[in-house]
């Protein structure tokens, strides 16, 4: 990780192309005189290849962004009666996810349990289920709505609970998803679960 | 009856879109939000949006979890600071999809935090026999792939041992009238031939980087280009290592 680039900020640098001509070139962003000049750069500069690649690999590899479509509505013109319920947004975490290096046609893992129908779990000991894929190791993870991973577990059975000692908060919204390895490479992963813990 | 103008927003989780470049509208709305309760509301739809996609390039560029959740907090923090700052730099490159465009900043302030932490790492070249012996290996690859013998007189003396200084003199001649040879061709065929060569990427990384349709269009090109110095190089009279 040794480089002696420092310009996070995009900056122009003499020495070595900047954050955005390397997001541009990757993205395939670059007018014809700028893809040159690029190139020219690139020819010479084992360093800014070596951070291009890096930036298409992990674009490539990338999780979609989880956004949800907001529609706004002009609502002008209805009776402030027929206001009588309030709609309240869902968190911008969406349900579904993608696979991760997933051969093509391989179906993802679904999980049983807690189920998509919103119903409270257990705040202790809450029990994970899902559907087996033949010849994998799973990896289960619990993030809280910042993404930030509250558990995670690897087990080869097609259960888990979470353990006692993790205390997940009453009425807390949380995610989980299950990953699988199959013994012939491939991973897999669930769609992300929605759920709450009892009060 | 008491009409009143409202609007509202009606959500449709879990649609993913194929990204146009532009600014979404979770960073616009937080970097349009002028109260700190807005800010932090925004703030917490545009975690909650990209987290993964954060976590996805801290936990590639450190070598476990706890480090990559560091770097990742680290992130965070510097998204953030200075009144989003950066985040309002994407602005003036709107042609770039903000994803990408993400994902460069982000492993920039990863190795900024990498720096940090551990101090920069060691300069690969400060061990000359090292790279000179890298660098024939790198030429006795091409060439052998050219279909010139040089490059099989190369992988037998890429040992001081067994090639010698001759050995090493004419690798250093070889090298010279293959950058010579490589200097005239389009840049973009050089930055090719340097992934493929010099930086060792698969052809799958190398069509990645340089957006071939696919890896088999990589081969193409290469062998074309091989094809280009082969000849380019037998005329200047390199045909095998021996002088």
């Amino acid at each position: 990780m040794g480089s002696s680039q420092a310009t996070t900020t995009g900056q122009m640098s003499d020495d070595h192309l900047t954050t955005e001509l390397i997001a541009a070139y990757a993205d395939g962003a670059l007018d014809v005189q700028e893809r040159m000049a690029a190139d020219k750069h690139l020819a010479r500069c084992a360093e800014c290849r070596r951070e291009l690649a890096s930036v298409a690999d992990l674009v490539a590899t990338a999780p979609p962004a989880r956004r949800s479509h907001i529609w706004p509505v002009a609502a002008a013109g209805l009776a402030a009666a027929a206001l009588a319920f309030v709609l309240v947004p869902r968190p911008s975490v969406p349900s579904r996810t993608t696979e991760r290096a997933a051969e093509p046609n391989a179906s993802a893992i679904e999980i049983v349990s807690p189920a998509a129908n919103g119903l409270a779990v257990p705040a202790v000991g809450a029990e994970i289920v899902w559907r087996r894929v033949p010849g994998a190791r799973y990896s289960v993870t619990v993030v809280d709505t910042t993404g930030a991973t509250q558990w995670t577990a690897e087990t080869t059975d097609t259960s888990a609970a979470v353990p006692d000692s993790l205390r997940l908060a009453p009425g807390g919204r949380y995610y989980l998803y299950v990953d699988a390895l199959r013994s012939d490479g491939w991973s897999l992963r669930s769609d992300r679960r929605e759920f709450r813990t009892a009060r | 009856m008491c009409i009143l103008a409202l609007s509202f927003s009606l959500r449709c989780p879990g649609v993913i879109d194929r990204e146009q470049p532009g600014l979404p509208p979770e960073v616009s709305r937080l970097l349009d939000a002028r109260t700190p309760s807005g800010v932090d509301a925004a703030w917490g739809e545009f975690v909650a949006v990209y987290s993964r996609l954060l976590v996805h390039v801290a936990r590639a560029l450190t070598s476990d979890r706890d480090a990559a959740m560091d770097a990742y907090t680290h992130v965070l923090e510097r998204l953030r600071e200075d009144d989003l700052r950066r985040l309002r730099t994407y602005e003036a490159h709107r042609r770039i999809k903000f994803t990408t465009w993400l994902v460069a900043v982000v492993r920039r302030l990863c190795h900024d935090w990498h720096r940090q932490r551990f101090g920069r790492a060691r300069a690969e070249s400060s061990d000359s026999a090292k790279v000179a012996l890298e660098r024939r290996r790198r030429l006795a690859t091409l060439m052998s792939e050219a279909g010139l013998d040089a490059g099989a007189d190369l992988v037998d003396t890429q040992t001081e041992e067994n090639g010698g200084p001759e050995g090493n003199l004419r690798a250093i001649e070889l090298s010279g009238a293959l950058e010579e040879v490589m200097a005239t061709l389009a840049p973009a065929d050089q930055v090719l031939l340097r992934l493929r060569f010099d930086d060792d990427l698969s052809a799958q990384q190398i069509a990645r980087t340089l957006r071939f349709p696919s890896q088999f269009h990589v081969y193409r090109r290469i062998n074309a280009l091989l094809a280009t110095l082969r000849d380019a190089l037998r005329a200047r009279g390199v045909e095998s290592s021996t002088p």
